[in-house]
């Protein structure tokens, strides 16, 4: 029993079938019918899923940068929720555009070596409502490279934030391209970077998302 | 058992109470219902299918136009896409758990070159093509807060081997739609117009649990 309502089928079976039975003492028991029938738990098939993740409620909060400028300049973007929501993990891709096919070619063996999908070209932190940072350094707030911080859809870097809505991330980035090649090729541009937070929404959502 | 049925006439119980026994009949019914929601054993010898692959596709797609390159063509930023859909009409109730994707650039000629197929530094090529979806025309699930934007696949879906892990219900006849965007002139400032751009073949399938029972 949960709050005094029945937790299995069986119990809330009789309760109903009391209701149907006619009996007038039953008909004050609608009400608990009710929170009973919301308290079961899940069948095998809802067990899939929790009972409030419904419709496409999987979400991704994103940030782009498009051609960031050569480190140290950085750049900082917001991200608002729309809703409350438990921020689960986050993943970044970096789009390193190059002048011909075999330069990319030659940069994207070297992002699969030290960080798929160009995590290790550039430098990233991030706040919270403006006021609290996430990645420090020895004393103080600082950047981490991105490779370490945030990972890849397959693998991404796991997180465990419950926000409210309008609760805003910033977002600030880095570009690392002068630290990796410091006779700095100017045909590597960074062209787009991405930053991805994988959210479930807290608040069942009653027309779709 | 069918929860939603169940709840919706135990409501309209409490809500009308001259009319409870019938309403209490009808949530009788739905918890009663084996097959809402699986519960009903597999019967011995019955294998049930359940798993699924809803499979988008976009074959031999070319890359569109950025903002600012040589041809002074201006399309929009990156993380949109001109382009239409591709849908899919659910085909029963399922419930979605998975996405994953994969893309090939497409090497024509005789003796081609075939670095231009290593030019991604995610697996499965999914850093060549960006994506997004939505459901019923209603939104994009992929949002700063304020604009919707799509993002590199390899951000958003997961790999053949480990798909990345979503929590969806959807029901018979809701139609997903995804978008593809060819991002390789993103990568390769020169691979623009018809005589260099990089045309791939993209996938993104999502795995998904038909609901309803056997």
């Amino acid at each position: 029993m949960s709050g005094g309502l029945p937790t299995d089928v069986a119990t809330v079976i009789a309760m109903a079938e009391t209701i149907r039975s006619g009996d007038v003492s039953a008909m004050g028991l609608t009400g608990e019918l009710v929170r009973a029938i919301e308290r079961l738990p899940p069948t095998l098939g809802e067990g899939i899923t929790r009972p409030v993740q419904q419709r496409g409620t999987s979400r991704y909060y994103t940030q782009d940068f498009e051609n960031v400028a050569p480190s140290p300049a950085t750049e900082t973007k917001n991200i608002v929720l729309e809703e409350a929501g438990w921020i689960r993990a986050i993943v970044s891709t970096c789009i390193i555009q190059a002048v011909n096919v075999q330069t990319a070619a030659a940069v994207a063996a070297v992002a699969r070596e030290y960080g798929l999908q160009g995590r290790a070209f550039f430098d990233l932190k991030f706040r919270l409502n403006e006021r609290q940072g996430f990645v420090y350094g020895p004393r103080v707030e600082t950047f981490g490279e991105a490779v370490i911080i945030t990972g890849t859809a397959e693998f991404p870097s796991p997180m465990d934030w419950t926000l409210q809505k309008e609760d805003g991330i910033q977002l600030t980035i880095r570009n690392r391209l002068s630290a990796i090649y410091p006779e700095a090729d100017p045909a590597l541009t960074m062209r787009w970077v991405t930053v991805t937070f994988f959210v479930e929404p807290l608040e069942k959502q009653p027309y779709g998302f | 058992m069918d929860r939603k049925v169940a709840l919706e006439a135990a409501r309209a119980a409490h809500a009308n109470p001259a009319h409870a026994q019938q309403w209490a009949e009808v949530v009788l019914r739905a918890l009663r219902d084996p097959s809402a929601g699986m519960t009903k054993a597999v019967p011995p010898g019955y294998l049930y299918a359940g798993s699924h692959n809803l499979i988008a596709r976009r074959d031999n797609f070319g890359p569109e136009a950025l903002p600012e390159n040589a041809q002074g063509a201006l399309v929009g930023p990156i993380g949109w896409t001109s382009s239409q859909p591709v849908t899919i009409k659910v085909p029963f109730d399922v419930a979605i758990e998975a996405v994953s994707a994969w893309a090939i650039p497409i090497i024509e000629g005789s003796s081609p070159d075939l670095s231009t197929q290593l030019i991604s530094s995610a697996r499965d090529g999914r850093d060549l093509f960006s994506v997004a979806w939505g459901i019923n025309g209603q939104s994009v699930n992929f949002t700063t807060g304020d604009t919707p934007l799509m993002i590199p696949a390899c951000s958003a879906c997961g790999t053949r081997q480990v798909p990345k892990d979503m929590y969806w219900e959807l029901q018979r006849n809701d139609v997903i739609q995804v978008w593809f965007r060819n991002i390789t002139n993103a990568l390769v400032a020169s691979a623009f117009g018809e005589e260099n751009e990089i045309r791939l073949n993209a996938v993104v399938c999502f795995r998904a649990i038909n609901k309803d029972g056997p």
